[in-house]
């Protein structure tokens, strides 16, 4: 017996139009690059025209840090002196509360990958403040004490573990009870630590020898010394984790490693020299220097592509792209 | 799926479990191993013991009345089966509402007791020894042999409609090894799965929110492609309703197993293939907890049945 509806006729354009409007929805995440003047105000770059869309200027005097959550809806910034943190919501590029921190002002704070954390340090402190984070409010859940504190800790995917240097090594703490569990010793005197971005490796950028070491998280061992001169900085993964972009000490030039044969794969030479970078979404690479220039390059040929100026001096700046993350959904 | 672990206890031919069994043998050995090689990053769901618990029976119960697991009813509604087609939308309204709806407020309170193994995802290994690969291994090696020689003492399937059980099983355990690698290839760590991109296309098409949006989506929109060529060639291509009853009953079914499926963290496909060949323990005791829904439920309804029936025959000899 035939069908009376044709089901093929019907259903197949419905799937293609579902799979395009999906292909569609995916490609078209918008990407920011927020600058923090020295002036206090935060300039908003459009990071695929490259065009300066916005200035925010924030309620609160010296801003410090710019701090955007995992999922791109916000971006915490701290003040200079006070404890006072302003909350940036990405979608209307504008301040849309401030609020005092309990213990005091933070030297760093860090996110939890899944952004429903958030751990702050205060200087010549051990003690690490934990804080629930939702919808860019923070609730202090107590805190951790473990080791030596001057380079900042990192936490796993699931925010049960947290990372951080000690004078032994780096210190695996089980965050349920504080305890250290583990801690892989390492030569290589204060480190600046990144997760590749499956979470399988802890990449640090020695601050005291020419090395990056790179340990294995699950099996909690050193697997590597890379051995780059001059002590580049600031570890940044590209979005794929194939490559890690250090700041060459002279700050003109970024040095690119591959990840998989952990060797030097090249470096980007610059006009100036950078304070910060980081890698965009989209496979490109910013930096910035405290004039204000910016510069965007080609990660994966490692030349740069772009240059624009959004009238410095400038502190810091950051890469923001909305995108699903605050929360565990399920399979 | 409700016909393999239905087939546990109330059937005799257990072709489908013999499947699913060698489906997991092949991806037990095939993820771990890329795993290993660092082809692939493995994530496993946290421990909700209470959320994979209650999550797992509602599911299995869920599946017995609409008739079908959530992947089953996508398939079978390709094929022109109406009341699949109704059971796969209450499915998705279900899950829709516990993960991101009304039920959220259930969902967050029965996920928030986890258990894990110092700061990792709690596995059958790990629970042995942690950090410890020699142990993960002989884990792997001892269910992969427990289950191939079960499969190879099975007896001969006398009556068989399309694939034997270890064409499907082979396809199938290929297909979700491979899913690993192609998902992993656009940065999502996680293997075949039903319930997530369900959530995400329902929320597109009914919120305009394309947050979810990823590799699983597209495996999802597929689903039924791949299952209209294949009813076509087998002939099978035909629009069927049931009785008005049991569309509603499919309908609430459909409802009753997506809010299960999202509580658990995961359907058949995401927890008993994907979940279980990583050995978390959430997907493990997901599947035990749906196996035990599914008997309760099959065990409701046949004596639901006979207790009609034995009505129904004595009212005609009164008459």
């Amino acid at each position: 017996m035939k069908s009376p509806i044709r089901v093929r006729r019907v259903l197949i354009p419905v799937l293609v139009a579902g799979l395009a409007a999906a292909a569609h929805a995916q490609s078209t995440t918008p990407t920011w690059v927020y600058a923090l003047k020295e002036s206090g105000e935060i300039v908003v770059v459009n990071a695929k025209t490259r065009v300066v869309e916005k200035t925010i200027r924030l309620s609160h005097a010296a801003p410090d840090v710019l701090y955007p959550t995992p999922g791109g809806k916000f971006v915490l910034v701290t003040h200079r002196g006070t404890a006072v943190i302003s909350a940036v919501d990405v979608g209307l590029h504008a301040e849309t509360r401030s609020f005092v921190l309990s213990t005091g002002r933070a030297a760093t704070l860090t996110y939890s990958p899944m952004g429903d954390t958030v751990l702050t340090t205060q200087a010549g402190s051990s003690r690490i403040e934990l804080w629930a984070h939702r919808r860019s409010v923070l609730d202090h859940k107590g805190s951790v004490t473990a080791g030596a504190a001057d380079t900042g800790a990192l936490f796993n995917r699931r925010t049960t573990r947290l990372y951080r240097s000690s004078t032994a090594g780096l210190d695996f703490v089980y965050l349920k009870t504080g305890e250290v569990i583990s801690t892989v010793p390492l030569n290589a005197g204060r480190v600046a630590w990144a997760f590749t971005p499956n979470f399988r490796e802890l990449w640090g950028a020695s601050l005291d020898a020419d090395a990056v070491v790179v340990v294995d998280e699950a099996r909690a061992r050193l697997v590597e010394t890379v051995r780059i001169p001059h002590r580049p900085h600031d570890p940044v993964f590209s979005e794929d984790g194939e490559r890690v972009y250090l700041i060459d000490p002279t700050g003109r030039s970024v040095v690119a490693v591959d990840t998989r044969t952990r060797k030097v794969a090249g470096k980007i030479d610059l006009a100036s020299a950078v304070i910060w970078i980081a890698a965009s979404p989209n496979g490109e690479l910013w930096a910035g220097d405290p004039a204000g220039v910016l510069y965007v390059a080609d990660a994966r040929r490692l030349a740069v592509v772009a240059r624009l100026d959004v009238g410095g001096p400038v502190r810091q700046m950051s890469v923001v792209q909305f995108r699903e993350g605050e929360g565990y959904a399920c399979f | 799926m409700n016909t393999a672990f239905r087939s546990i206890l109330f059937e005799r031919d257990h072709s489908v479990l013999r499947a699913w069994v060698l489906v997991l043998i092949i991806n037990l050995i095939g993820v771990n191993l890329l795993d290993e090689l660092g082809v692939i990053t493995v994530t496993r769901a946290p421990f909700s013991w209470l959320a994979v618990s209650v999550g797992g029976l509602v599911f299995g119960a869920g599946m017995v009345l609409s008739g079908g697991c959530a992947s089953g009813s996508c398939y079978r509604a390709s094929s022109g089966m109406v009341g699949s087609l109704v059971a796969f939308g209450g499915f998705a309204a279900g899950a829709t509402a516990a993960q991101a709806g009304a039920l959220l407020p259930l969902l967050r309170t029965l996920r928030s007791p986890e258990l894990d193994v110092l700061g990792q995802e709690a596995t059958l290994y790990n629970i042995l020894s942690p950090d410890s690969a020699v142990v993960k291994w002989i884990v792997i090696g001892v269910l992969c042999v427990v289950g191939a020689v079960w499969l190879f003492r099975s007896p001969r399937q006398k009556f068989q409609v399309g694939w034997p059980w270890w064409v499907t099983g082979l396809a199938l355990g290929v297909i979700g090894v491979i899913a690993w690698v192609a998902s992993g290839l656009t940065r999502r760590d996680y293997g075949l799965s039903i319930v997530q991109p369900t959530v995400s296309l329902t929320r597109l098409v009914l919120a305009g929110d394309a947050g979810g949006i990823s590799w699983a989506t597209f495996l999802l929109l597929g689903l039924p492609v791949g299952s209209l060529v294949a009813a076509k060639l087998a002939g099978e291509l035909k629009l069927r309703s049931p009785s008005p009853g049991r569309l509603v009953q499919q309908l609430a079914g459909g409802l009753v197993m997506g809010v299960g499926a999202a509580v658990a963290g995961g359907c058949n496909i995401g927890n008993s293939i994907t979940g279980v060949s990583t050995l978390a323990l959430g997907s493990v005791v997901a599947t035990i907890t749906t196996m035990l829904g599914v008997w309760a439920a099959t065990a409701v309804l046949y004596a639901t049945v006979r207790g009609s029936r034995a009505a129904t025959a004595s009212a005609q000899r009164a008459s």
